[in-house]
């Protein structure tokens, strides 16, 4: 055994501290890409579809100057048969990145259930940015809440959906809860002290939605609707509201999912921001489908 | 139990080799060769000893503290003249075996007391029991003053390490002393942030750390939503932590083990404590107790926050929303020992702790968390034979959190709780100067409950009851005095999922002289549980178990390392480590509900490593003691099927370089001086580097903003640094009572570390404020002893 002494140690601690080097990390460089905003809506009419360049996060973003209007643009329907029937579009007349149908005078709806591909060209990158989702089939509201609901009397309001279906999968739901006439009508208590001791601004609180919420939440009543509740929670104003169930394709179920971890982390670490999953390839943003059912009711204080 | 007095030093420490391979794995060291081998080595020990007995003569008892009477763990028990030696066990005792006829001088020594001797002759075939009741050197002097010549403690194992409750006392304290907060400071221990008392040890998070209070699992070991640890030092007598490579006699968690080991109270007289502190207080009763001819002890303490007449001013001065209405913790121990005989020993103890608050943030909304943590064992100590020593315990666990909100008429509730009931039996035998075995076994049923209710409706019932078994043999053979083989095996059985597991442990030891001491420990480690936490808020804390398509992770480690005992009181210990993290299962981040989900698909799977070395340079006599650690370390973790997560990224508690200092200076007339400093690599942080939005999705109200960033905790915040410094006062207070009197600062020059960032698209460009850790605290406490 060779003579170990304190000196040798500490030498050798050195050296290994001193070999080990900093522990520096290089910057990271912003790198435009392109990010694709578009929704299908089953049964409705072609969306526009908005292409800009991602800005570096230290400037001031300009959506008109990071828009992009020289993009070849162009969606594909594919057929139940795998045939495929050809989309173009074009710019917008107000630019701003925006494309539009190139034939809307055809009135084509998107079909729930089908696939549908995107594809552009865009000058400057090198490969096409594609994407592709299918769409959720369609459904309805097959019984409204009652016209008018008393604020936190009795259960929250209840209404019931027609079924869908959505390939592979449950369907994954999100609720959005507009105010009509926030103009009019009073704040109920929760918001109004969120404005007044919390200093949000009462127009954030004009509208409102759920997270993703799974099908197998809501019961499943016997003629097959899907019975769904709105809880008290998401009315912010008194007087008429609008309801707006959605239903997301897998593109908006990845895309929101890790949107919203971005700013609400769970059980990250704080400052561990992941990349929001897209399913667009050769850039970012979300290419994604919805159905959508909307009904109406009034919301009035406890007589 | 048994070594070998050229034996030195308490941690594996010293000098490595540079081509130490991170690719050494475990499984490789541990062939099947070698358990057949391991195998044939304890059923031939055990054979013989008989006929080894039959001759020779032993000695055994236990070792205490005179002035209390409480067993001293891991007390050096020395054949002086002889390279003969014992280490009392978890209860106290030692044996020494196959000793030949004849006189003998025995030198019984632990850290802090006076070495006590006796002398003995033993006739052949003769069992000699001899306790021993050490003097504390307290009684000696008021100072604390440590000799040169200070027996140093015998901790073999690999990665162990004692931590000193006189010395957790003595810290620099943020409000309360923290056991845990406190283990922050040794080598290979980290911690994510100010406000987290939780422990991130060799790259492993939190839940990878068994944590034992007197032989129970303790679940969720926190106070004040994870800032402090449950365990009250009042009550704490010895506390061991095997950073890694653990030996066969635990198992269950992939990383490490942390043993605590509550008081036992007083045998000789009553005495009591209080403690007046600014967030908590502290009271303490213990004492000798005589049932039915039986003696004994008992020991009680309790502790609360004393928060509420400072929030109930805040309220009425301040008539804002979001002073909680209730906010209070508190956590009492109790434990009774008694001696039903020479032979045999019983103790009961129990530990109760619980967080509660309700704050009403807002008009019409309140929210309500209750959680806590309970647990009750009984044990039982028999000396079986001269050359065996038993341990029987039951023991009840019960982790509880029940959050409740309730908002604008909207109630939501997660209650979640785990029981776990378990019976457990150790043997140790230690037949002769070359032998010693150790068999267990360990069952039990842990019951997992978590509900989600949402409006009235129960959204989410999970619910998992598993029975789990185990079972270990772990065998030390001494070839010679200066080699130490030790191998063990590890079966474990867990219900949910119906998973049985094998795990090979092994150990070498080689000394040379009274100096240094080698030794290599590997194993294969598995774990069937997994915490979903956040590392800000404990209260939330939610295990889960394996299951149907989820396998339990495993990890393989090795560590290799030297300890040395240098001149002029000093210790210096070098270990290098490497593990492995298969199979890891977590709740994926992303999941906004889990409502019809198959139970695979709620987990994210992964993997990760970690390698590092560490250095601590200890000096434990005159009047300036205190520890320097250095740890230079890498970990990383990747989750292949959760975009986003699919490449090695570093963890946020991920730090190359980890420097503490703990130095205590007695400046006498009653007065000590502690400081801690602190210095780290930053935090790994995601930086983004790019922004876009996403327009058209009329069913989210705002903007939809997104982040871009290169790579995930790809940058560093800039280095944590930070000064802590404490004064003691210790004397007689008014005749009555012994008083200590501390005043500390907590970040002493004000550095405001960095913790994270968030991110602001109101503004344009995105506006980046940078949240901060702890500023400068002040605190300040009052002890008294009567």
């Amino acid at each position: 055994m060779p003579r170990i002494t304190l000196k040798k140690i500490n030498l050798f601690v050195f050296v290994l501290v001193v070999c080990s080097g900093c522990d520096s990390a290089g910057i990271d460089e912003f790198v435009a890409e392109v990010a694709v905003s578009a929704v299908l809506i089953a049964n409705e009419p072609l969306p526009p579809v908005r292409l800009a360049l991602t800005g570096p996060i230290s400037e001031p973003y300009d959506p008109v100057e990071r828009s992009i209007n020289d993009a070849q643009v162009q969606l594909q329907w594919v057929q139940d048969n795998g045939t495929t029937v050809d989309l173009p579009y074009v710019l917008s007349e107000d630019g701003l990145g925006i494309y539009e149908f190139a034939s809307p005078e055809d009135s084509v709806l998107v079909e729930g259930g089908s696939t549908y591909r995107f594809e552009a060209t865009v000058p400057g990158f090198a490969e096409p940015v594609t994407a592709e989702t299918i769409v959720p089939n369609t459904f309805s509201v097959a019984t409204p809440p009652p016209d008018t609901i008393f604020y936190q009397v009795g259960n929250s309001p209840r209404m019931d959906l027609t079924p869908t279906t959505y390939p592979g999968r449950q369907n994954i739901y999100m609720f959005n809860l507009r105010a009509l006439d926030p103009e009019n009508f009073p704040l109920t208590p929760f918001a109004a002290d969120l404005v007044r001791d919390f200093d949000v601004d009462p127009v954030d609180l004009h509208e409102g939605n759920s997270p993703l919420l799974n099908e197998s939440n809501y019961q499943v009543n016997p003629d097959g609707t899907i019975r769904i509740s709105i809880v008290w929670l998401a009315f912010n104003f008194y007087g008429p509201q609008r309801f707006l169930i959605t239903t997301v394709d897998d593109a908006l179920v990845n895309f929101i999912q890790s949107q919203t971890i971005q700013f609400i982390p769970t059980t990250l670490s704080l400052g561990e921001i992941p990349n929001v999953v897209t399913n667009v390839e050769n850039g970012l943003g979300v290419f994604g489908a919805v159905a959508q059912a909307s009904t109406e009711a009034f919301l009035a204080l406890a007589p | 139990m048994t070594y070998f007095n050229s034996l030195i030093g308490r941690r594996v420490t010293g000098c490595f080799s540079t081509t130490f391979s991170l690719t050494l794995s475990a499984s490789a060291i541990l062939s099947p060769q070698m358990f057949r081998s391991l195998a044939v080595l304890f059923v031939g020990a055990m054979l013989l000893a008989p006929i080894v007995q039959s001759q020779s003569a032993t000695i055994n008892g236990y070792a205490t503290d005179a002035a209390n009477s409480e067993t001293l763990i891991q007390a050096n028990v020395l054949v002086e003249g002889t390279s003969r030696g014992a280490a009392t066990n978890t209860s106290g005792f030692y044996i020494l075996p196959d000793l030949a006829p004849g006189t003998y001088t025995l030198r019984v020594s632990y850290i802090g007391f006076i070495t006590a001797r006796e002398t003995v002759t033993l006739a052949a075939g003769e069992t000699r029991r001899i306790d021993f009741a050490l003097v504390s050197k307290a009684f000696q002097t008021e100072e604390i003053i440590v000799e040169a010549d200070e027996p140093l403690e015998e901790e073999r194992a690999p990665g162990l390490q004692h931590v000193p409750i006189q010395l957790v006392e003595r810290l620099p304290a943020v409000f309360e002393a923290d056991l845990f907060r406190s283990m922050q400071l040794l080598p290979g221990i980290k911690s994510s942030s100010d406000f987290s008392s939780k422990l991130y040890i060799r790259g492993g998070s939190p839940d990878q750390t068994l944590i034992l209070l007197d032989g129970t699992t303790v679940y969720n070991p926190t106070h004040f939503f994870g800032f402090f640890s449950t365990f009250n030092t009042e009550a704490i007598k010895d506390v061991r932590v095997y950073k890694g490579a653990y030996p066969a006699t635990y198992g269950g968690r992939l990383g490490s083990v942390i043993d605590i080991y509550n008081r036992d109270g007083n045998r000789n007289e009553m005495e009591g404590m209080v403690q007046l502190g600014l967030l908590a207080s502290r009271a303490g009763v213990e004492g000798p107790v005589s049932l039915g001819g039986v003696r004994g002890s008992y020991m009680v303490t309790a502790r609360r926050s004393t928060l509420e007449p400072l929030l109930a001013f805040l309220r009425r001065e301040l008539e804002e929303d979001a002073i909680p209405e209730r906010f209070y913790f508190y956590d009492v121990n109790a434990k009774l020992n008694l001696d039903l005989s020479p032979n045999d020993r019983v103790s009961i103890s129990g530990y109760s702790g619980r967080d509660a608050v309700l704050v009403p943030f807002a008009d019409d909304a309140e929210f309500e968390l209750d959680y806590g943590n309970q647990t009750l064992s009984l044990g039982y100590t028999r000396i079986l034979s001269r050359t065996a020593f038993s341990t029987f315990r039951a023991t009840g666990s019960r982790y509880f959190s029940m959050p409740i909100g309730r908002i604008a008429g909207t109630e939501f509730e997660r209650p979640n709780s785990i029981v776990d009931f378990s019976g457990r039996a150790d043997i140790e035998w230690v037949p002769n100067q070359r032998f010693e075995g150790k068999v267990g076994v360990w069952g039990g049923n842990l019951d997992l409950n978590l509900r989600s209710i949402f409006d009235k409706e129960e959204r989410i019932n999970f619910s998992a009851n598993a029975p789990y078994a185990s079972g270990y043999a772990q065998a030390q053979y001494r070839p010679t005095p200066n080699w130490i083989l030790t191998g063990g095996v590890r079966g474990d059985y867990f219900g949910a999922g119906n998973f049985v597991r094998v795990a090979p442990r092994v150990q070498v030891e080689r000394t040379w002289g009274d100096r240094f001491v080698a030794q290599l420990a590997a194993g294969r480690y598995y774990q069937f549980l997994t915490l979903v936490s956040n590392e800000v808020f404990s209260g939330f804390d939610v295990w889960v178990t394996t299951g149907d398509g989820i396998e339990p992770s495993y990890s393989d480690q090795v560590a290799v390392g030297l300890k040395t005992r240098l001149p002029g009181g000093f210790r210096f210990d070098t270990e290098v480590y490497a593990r492995t993290m298969r199979d890891l299962f977590e709740i994926r981040p992303e999941v906004q509900d889990v409502a019809g989900l198959d139970y695979a698909d709620l987990f994210r799977i992964g993997e990760g490593y970690a390698y590092g070395a560490e250095f601590l340079l200890e000096k434990t006599t005159g009047s300036l003691t205190g520890l320097v650690g250095y740890t230079l370390s890498t970990t990383r973790r990747r989750y292949p099927n959760n975009p986003g997560f699919a490449d090695y990224f570093p963890p946020k508690y991920d730090r190359l370089h980890d420097l503490n200092a703990v130095l205590t200076y007695d400046i006498g007339r009653g007065w000590s001086t502690t400081m801690v400093a602190t210095y780290a690599t930053g935090q790994a942080y995601t930086e983004p580097v790019g922004r876009y939005s996403v327009y058209g999705l009329d069913f989210i109200s705002g903007d939809v903003n997104v982040l871009v960033s290169r790579q995930l905790n790809g940058q560093r915040l800039p280095p944590y640094h930070r000064l802590d410094i404490g004064f003691t006062k210790e004397g007689r207070f008014l005749g009555f009572a012994d008083y200590a009197f501390k005043i500390q600062a907590v970040n002493a020059y004000n550095r405001r570390n960095l913790w994270f960032y968030i991110y602001d698209f109101d503004e344009n460009p995105v506006d980046r404020s940078a949240i901060r850790q702890l500023p400068i605290l002040p605190n300040l406490s009052l002890t008294l002893r009567f």
